[in-house]
């Protein structure tokens, strides 16, 4: 894509080009190469450019209803509808050969579930529980509360392969020296949901809860797989200090780690935030450690705390809110009111 | 000026054809490419759920019963959020009309979309999101579906124009009139943000 022909654009102009939007939307990798040169060769005359990428960009920062826990349900409620509606077709009769053939799929079916059980091996953690294991290969897994982590019972033939749902910090052991040529069989793939992640040797951090991921690489090297918004798998190397965020159908996030340190606090059962807003922290209570939060007033949560919040407890975390935010928060066992 | 229209997981043509033709692998095929979509789009005119389900569910319905006098339409997608549309609304307009709220030129009902602030973590970008927040409420909800259907599902003016029912100048001018609203206010940032982005390169110098 050319950019040159955008120099004398105004605003509006940019917002109104269907050229400029589906260079926003899609973001082919040929197209930002040109406008990474286009924005170098016009400092100034590409600002105007610049903010209404943000401004569009900004405005797809959306929150996605997907509604996905109805997918299966309700087309079998449309299968019914239709069956019902099409005269020709039979009310259903079960034959003796269904009879049969429905318990040889009962039988079946639990045969199956019984043996990918049997095959793996996992570990779950409660809320606010913080568990370290040692996989079979020596590698050290530390998991959040409410986290799973599932490995094959062979894990270590061929690559070894973990399945992670929730938080964990992983130290993976090196099988191999020379990073640079891995045979399969040396490779550690950490699965969350559609994403995949390719380890080299190393230190990072993983945490997939709601459909979103987000990785921070302390040591080493890995690389990572993900489905793009416009459902193309796509690689991203990661190089220490990176911190990727992915979520279904969008592209990935990159950003360098201020403080690296912030990402691990949780092993030492810290609580720590920077410049968060009370949504993050909320989910950080409910997610980790299990607490319910009720807010009178859903506009509450995005109020922000500026600064960095450090803290040990959830106890001196709920005084600096209700201090900074004048927010009164009340706790009953598990329980959380705010009300302003 | 080059048209080019993004369609996010289009429905290709064989798959198409073969749910015309009665394929049923096809039609499930067809449900679960669109169905997350769909309902993301309905959550914009309604926070009540079961209506959403209902509006997609006689989608499905109908469109199985019509399968073989429906024509070859250019986007699927586009073709399915105007029948989910237009279904919603209807089955809207009937609660609506219990409700008795007067429908001026405006729709009786409310769009909204909402802003996914946890990927944000640069300061700059964080207040341009608030200010396009604030700019958007101000709109009306016709122009607000407007700029949905363009800047978030990256329709061109004739699909958008097309799925609201509206012809083309009147979705022009109702665009253009939002974009110079969201202008006003967003500019302001932009200029913050240049002035942020200059005194840290200043800054770095001066620590060089």
């Amino acid at each position: 894509m050319d950019f040159s022909k955008f120099i004398n654009y105004t605003f509006e102009d940019f917002l109104n080009d269907d050229a400029f939007l589906a260079f926003v939307v899609e973001q082919n990798a040929s197209d930002v190469l040109a406008w990474e040169k286009f924005r170098a060769a016009h400092p100034y005359k590409s600002r105007i450019a610049l903010a209404a990428f943000n401004t569009i960009s900004a405005y797809r920062q959306q929150k996605v209803f997907s509604n996905e826990q109805a997918q299966q349900s309700l087309f079998e409620k449309i299968s019914v509808s239709i069956t019902a509606g099409e005269p020709k077709i039979k009310k259903l009769s079960f034959s003796p050969f269904f009879k049969v053939a429905a318990v040889f799929a009962v039988v079946l079916l639990s045969a199956l579930l019984y043996f990918t059980m049997w095959n793996k091996d996992a570990v779950k953690t409660d809320y606010g529980i913080i568990k370290t294991i040692t996989l079979p290969d020596g590698s050290e897994v530390t998991l959040n509360g409410n986290s799973k982590i599932s490995y094959a019972a062979n894990f270590n033939d061929g690559p070894r392969e973990v399945w992670i749902d929730g938080e964990a910090l992983f130290k993976v052991k090196h099988i191999n020296i020379d990073t640079n040529h891995i045979q399969p069989d040396e490779k550690f793939i950490v699965h969350c949901g559609d994403l995949n992640i390719e380890v080299l040797g190393t230190t990072f951090n993983v945490k997939s809860r709601h459909e979103k991921t987000s990785i921070g690489l302390l040591t080493g090297k890995i690389r990572v797989d993900y489905d793009d918004i416009n459902k193309k798998r796509m690689q991203f190397v990661m190089k220490p200090g990176d911190l990727v965020k992915h979520a279904d159908e969008s592209n990935l996030v990159h950003q360098k780690m201020l403080n690296p340190q912030h990402l691990t606090a949780w092993i030492n059962r810290q609580l720590v935030f920077q410049n968060a807003s009370l949504e993050e922290m909320i989910s950080v209570l409910q997610d980790d450690l299990g607490y319910e939060v009720v807010l009178d007033d859903k506009k509450i949560s995005e109020l922000k705390v500026e600064g960095e919040i450090n803290v040990g407890s959830v106890k001196e975390l709920l005084q600096i809110l209700s201090t900074t935010l004048h927010l009164n928060i009340k706790t009953n066992n598990k329980k959380i009111t705010i009300t302003k | 000026m080059p048209l080019k229209k993004v369609q996010l997981h289009e429905t290709t043509a064989p798959e198409w054809n073969a749910f015309k033709g009665g394929d049923w692998n096809a039609y499930r095929q067809l449900y679960n490419i669109h169905f997350k979509a769909l309902n993301n789009y309905g959550y914009k005119f309604t926070r009540d759920v079961s209506l959403i389900e209902d509006a997609v569910h006689d989608l499905f319905v109908n469109l199985w019963a019509k399968r073989e006098q429906l024509g070859n339409p250019v986007s699927v997608k586009n073709y399915l959020y105007k029948s989910l549309r237009n279904l919603l609304l209807r089955k809207m307009d009937v609660q609506q009309r219990f409700l008795a709220i007067d429908s001026a030129e405006d729709y009786p009902f409310n769009f909204e979309v909402s802003f996914d602030t946890v990927f944000m973590e640069d300061e700059s970008k964080k207040e341009l999101q608030r200010k396009l927040k604030e700019a958007i409420q101000t709109l009306s909800s016709r122009q607000q579906e407007i700029i949905y259907l363009r800047f978030y599902e990256g329709l061109s003016y004739e699909a958008a124009a097309d799925i609201m029912n509206l012809n083309i100048t009147s979705t022009y001018k109702l665009l253009y009139k939002a974009i110079g609203k969201l202008q006003d206010r967003v500019k302001l940032v932009d200029l913050m943000m240049m002035l942020a982005i200059i005194g840290s390169k200043r800054a770095l110098l001066e620590i060089n």
